[in-house]
């Protein structure tokens, strides 16, 4: 194919671009929430759940289906006209292109009978809502599944931060990659003012990343370049693991030293019943029924006390 | 009504069939409310009763395993069954006496998902009575039970063997008119002025009563009511007698009849004492050793003798005592009293093991009940509770020993439901939430929930690690002293594959003749090489290397011979 492949990169990104003021306008919950962009205590919000990648595909999916506009109860899912294109694009190699003619074929197997819309104009929806690419050659078009759908995605982080305020941090949405918006979203309190969206770092959103959060680069470039990211992550660091709180387990005070012991040498063990300070023990609840039968045998009671009948 | 004195023929019971309901009626009430109390019963979808299953457990927890486990003729456990039935009216237990038609054709109500819900209330206050109260209450329940067609006349008792009247036509005539429960009350009185234990005629009791109480059961004068509207009119009209098998007989007793009062009021009075005072043990009967058929049904005169016990005299007359409690020094507990102390052994039950049962019942105190009924309830003190039912000081080595078993269940105290906060409380409200400080390290909590929120609100940025039921484990990277550090998952093992190498040499010849003399070369060698006459080759390992090139020397013999390496 020697033609230039089309893709409208700019869809996307001018979704991402609406974020500031559409986030602006509407912080309450609105009745639907489809596609729309919402801040809510410093989280984006995309269709009213927190902001993803795959949730701006599935919209634009969706957006592609609306615009076929084509519905059959009859057929399961997976047999309408956008999942098969979809399904027959995704058999092509690498280099090839599809004519919306060549799937004809399958159009009459499956939708025989039925008043499906022409291949051609579910091809060309596909390429208006960018989920395909596009390429024109002696008049005829061809389609394929789009390489890269975010354009910005190698932008380097100075590309798209700007870290002058000491606060918080600009995000320059014409050039931010969709992946690095949603971790931002991930490990601060995003803001819109003045038309344009502000990252403030938030230890707690900081401390709920995951793992891989926190080695991405673009969090990296954050903490070395960005004072309050890099005190905050600094915090993090350093309380991170002194305060823990564990649930699902019993705790049991033995006074009988002797008893202790006995505890110890019978059910301690990696995971099992753990010697604590001032002769209290902890164990897995999964150990109670053995642990109770053992002290029945050995002439011991077990004196219960519940948290709902403490004050 | 003042009574006449009783005179009642004793008579020698040696050659009739003594019975004694071995049974303790009040013993295995409580029995059967224990059991409801621990058990969900769903009663049957058709008859509503209690499902063969539980009954077959509930026998073996019965007084006397062997009588209640005795059926009638149509396969029932009647014992159990009157268990049931005085429970319910006892308001001990509940459950769906009216059941419900499911359908035009449905003849009779069923019982869908009828189970039984043990009434804990109901059952405490009737511990709370006091005992000679606990028996009146038992003892009006039986003597209301069982009116009309329910009555002795028409119905065979629990534990009785004596056939009753035909029952129809029951609901019209003198009958209904009947109080029974005022007969029943009325005849335990007279019966209360014999003497315990001796054995005495059915039928000088039948005469004291013709002679001097003849309407204690039908009422001299019937009603007005009864005789203008009932079909049944007369005294005896409901009453009738026939031969075995003569159905179509339904002749009733006539007024007129000398014999009149043996057969109806004889037959009530035999029919009773095999009935109420059997079942709560009030008295004991004889049964003639006859086997033959009676020639008229229902028979007569197969209960000559009856025994009053001394529960009836005592019950009657509302002397019965307070169970007698004796703690002894060898940790035993010796509980006297006639009628089954229901309250004092559910106080008992849980510190000593039952030793004897009887009139003297025996409870041996032991460490590992005592301390787990402490453990069980803190308010619970062993020490009051036997100086309360025995109403005096404990000897001093067993005060002692409870003592010391009290403390015996502070040893191993369990906190289920808390958390365990690990880690420096700095955090400024985290108090509110500590259960018990174990270490500045360390601390039980309660609401893990809102400890958390709390904290996360300070900034402390805390871990939750929610532990699986058999194992403490944390997350890997996190050092905690309650649990090790869950080890992360190495890289998967690589499978060794072993693969065997060869090399071989391969000659390409270009020309056929060429190829051909060199394999005959070979075989005059006698080197037996893979040879393709096809591809014009010859393949051979290196061993075969000396020879190959000995007959690569004899093949330039005759052509111009030059080997080129491919690969090079």
């Amino acid at each position: 194919m020697d033609a230039a492949p089309q893709y409208r990169r700019e869809l996307l990104r001018q979704k991402v671009t609406q974020i500031p003021t559409e986030a602006a306008a509407s912080s309450a919950k609105a009745g639907s929430e489809e596609g729309r962009w919402r801040l809510a205590e410093g989280e984006l919000l995309f269709g009213g759940q927190p902001f993803r990648v795959e949730r701006l595909d599935a919209w634009r999916a969706r957006r592609f289906e609306v615009a076929v506009g084509y519905t059959n109860k009859a057929l399961p899912k997976a047999l309408l006209p956008v999942p098969l294109l979809l399904y027959a694009l995704s058999r092509l190699r690498q280099d090839e292109w599809l004519a919306p003619g060549e799937v004809l074929s399958l159009w009459k197997m499956v939708l025989a009978g039925a008043k499906a819309p022409e291949p051609q104009a579910v091809c060309e929806a596909g390429f208006q809502w960018a989920c395909l690419e596009k390429a024109e050659q002696e008049g005829a078009s061809y389609y394929r599944l789009p390489q890269q759908a975010d354009a910005e995605a190698a932008s380097p982080p100075e590309a798209f931060l700007d870290v002058r305020d000491a606060a918080r941090v600009r995000i320059c949405l014409e050039h931010t990659p969709l992946s690095a918006l949603a971790r931002l979203g991930e490990i601060s309190r995003l803001e819109a003012a003045g038309g344009e969206l502000w990252a403030r770092p938030n230890l707690l959103r900081i401390s709920h990343a995951p793992d891989q959060a926190l080695v991405d680069p673009v969090v990296c470039w954050l903490r070395e370049h960005h004072p309050a990211f890099r005190s905050t992550m600094e915090t993090l660091k350093e309380r991170r693991g002194k305060v823990m709180l564990h649930e699902n387990l019993l705790a049991a005070r033995v006074s009988d030293l002797g008893l202790k012991v006995m505890l110890e040498k019978k059910f301690g063990g990696p995971g099992q019943l753990v010697a604590l300070d001032a002769g209290f023990v902890a164990f897995p609840t999964g150990l109670l029924p053995e642990l109770a039968s053992w002290m029945k045998k050995s002439g011991h009671v077990i004196k219960s006390t519940h948290a709902d009948e403490s004050p | 009504m003042p009574m006449n004195p009783l005179n009642l023929q004793e008579v020698k019971a040696t050659d009739l069939d003594v019975f004694v309901n071995p049974a303790d009626l009040r013993q295995d009430l409580q029995a059967l409310a224990d059991y409801v109390r621990i058990h969900e019963i769903k009663r049957g979808y058709r008859d509503n009763r209690i499902p063969q299953a539980h009954q077959q457990r509930l026998l073996k927890l019965m007084s006397d395993p062997a009588s209640a486990a005795k059926k009638d003729q149509f396969g029932d456990a009647k014992w159990i069954e009157h268990l049931d039935a005085v429970c319910l009216a006892l308001k001990w237990v509940g459950y769906d006496t009216e059941g419900k038609y499911m359908g035009y054709s449905s003849s009779e109500p069923s019982f869908p998902d009828n189970f039984m819900e043990f009434d804990e209330g109901q059952h405490r206050n009737f511990l709370q009575l006091p005992l000679q109260a606990q028996e009146e209450r038992i003892l009006e329940i039986h003597l209301k039970a069982g009116e009309v067609g329910a009555s002795e006349f028409f119905s065979r008792s629990t534990l009785g063997r004596l056939d009753s009247f035909p029952s129809f036509g029951c609901a019209t005539g003198v009958v209904p008119t009947i109080a029974f429960w005022k007969v029943r009350r009325h005849l335990l009185e007279l019966l209360a002025q014999c003497p315990v234990g001796v054995w005495f005629s059915t039928a000088s009791l039948l005469d004291h009563l013709r002679l001097h109480d003849p309407w204690f059961v039908i009422p001299k004068v019937v009603p007005d009511a009864v005789r203008k509207d009932s079909l049944r009119q007369g005294r005896y009209a409901n009453f009738v007698e026939r031969k075995p098998g003569d159905w179509n007989h339904d002749k009733p007793i006539s007024e007129r009849d000398p014999e009149g009062f043996a057969k109806v009021e004889g037959r009530f009075i035999e029919r009773f004492l095999e009935g109420v005072p059997l079942v709560l043990g009030y008295t004991e009967v004889a049964y003639t050793r006859s086997k033959t058929e009676s020639p008229i049904e229902p028979s007569r005169g197969l209960l000559p003798a009856f025994r009053i016990t001394e529960r009836l005299r005592r019950a009657v007359r509302q002397e019965v005592a307070e169970p007698k409690v004796t703690v002894l020094p060898n940790f035993e507990v010796h509980v006297e009293s006639l009628f089954f102390p229901a309250r004092t052994e559910a106080q008992l039950r849980p510190l000593g093991e039952l030793v004897q049962r009887g009139i003297v019942t025996v409870f041996k105190l032991t460490k590992s009940k005592v301390a787990a009924a402490q453990a069980a309830q803190a308010d619970e003190n062993a020490i009051q509770t036997l100086k309360a039912l025995s109403g005096r000081e404990l000897p001093q080595n067993v005060e002692h020993e409870l003592r010391d078993w009290a403390g015996h269940s502070e040893k191993f105290i369990l906190y289920e439901g808390f958390g365990v906060l690990e880690g420096r409380r700095e955090a400024t409200g985290v108090g509110r939430f500590v259960v018990e400080t174990i270490s500045p390290s360390f601390a039980l909590v309660h609401s893990a929930e809102a400890l958390y929120r709390h904290l996360e609100a300070a900034e402390q940025v805390p871990l939750r690690i929610r532990h699986a039921d058999n194992a403490l484990a944390a997350p890997a990277h996190v050092r905690s002293r309650i649990a090790p550090t869950a080890v992360p998952p190495s890289a998967p093992v690589k499978r060794p594959v072993k693969v065997k190498r060869s090399l071989r040499t391969t000659l390409w010849f270009a020309d056929g003749e060429a190829h051909a003399a060199f394999c005959q070369l070979l075989l005059d060698a006698k080197c037996v090489l893979a040879a393709d006459r096809r591809a014009l080759t010859v393949s051979y390992p290196p061993q075969a290397e000396p020879q190959v090139k000995e007959c690569l020397r004899k093949l330039k013999e005759n052509y111009t011979l030059a080997v080129e390496d491919i690969e090079s």
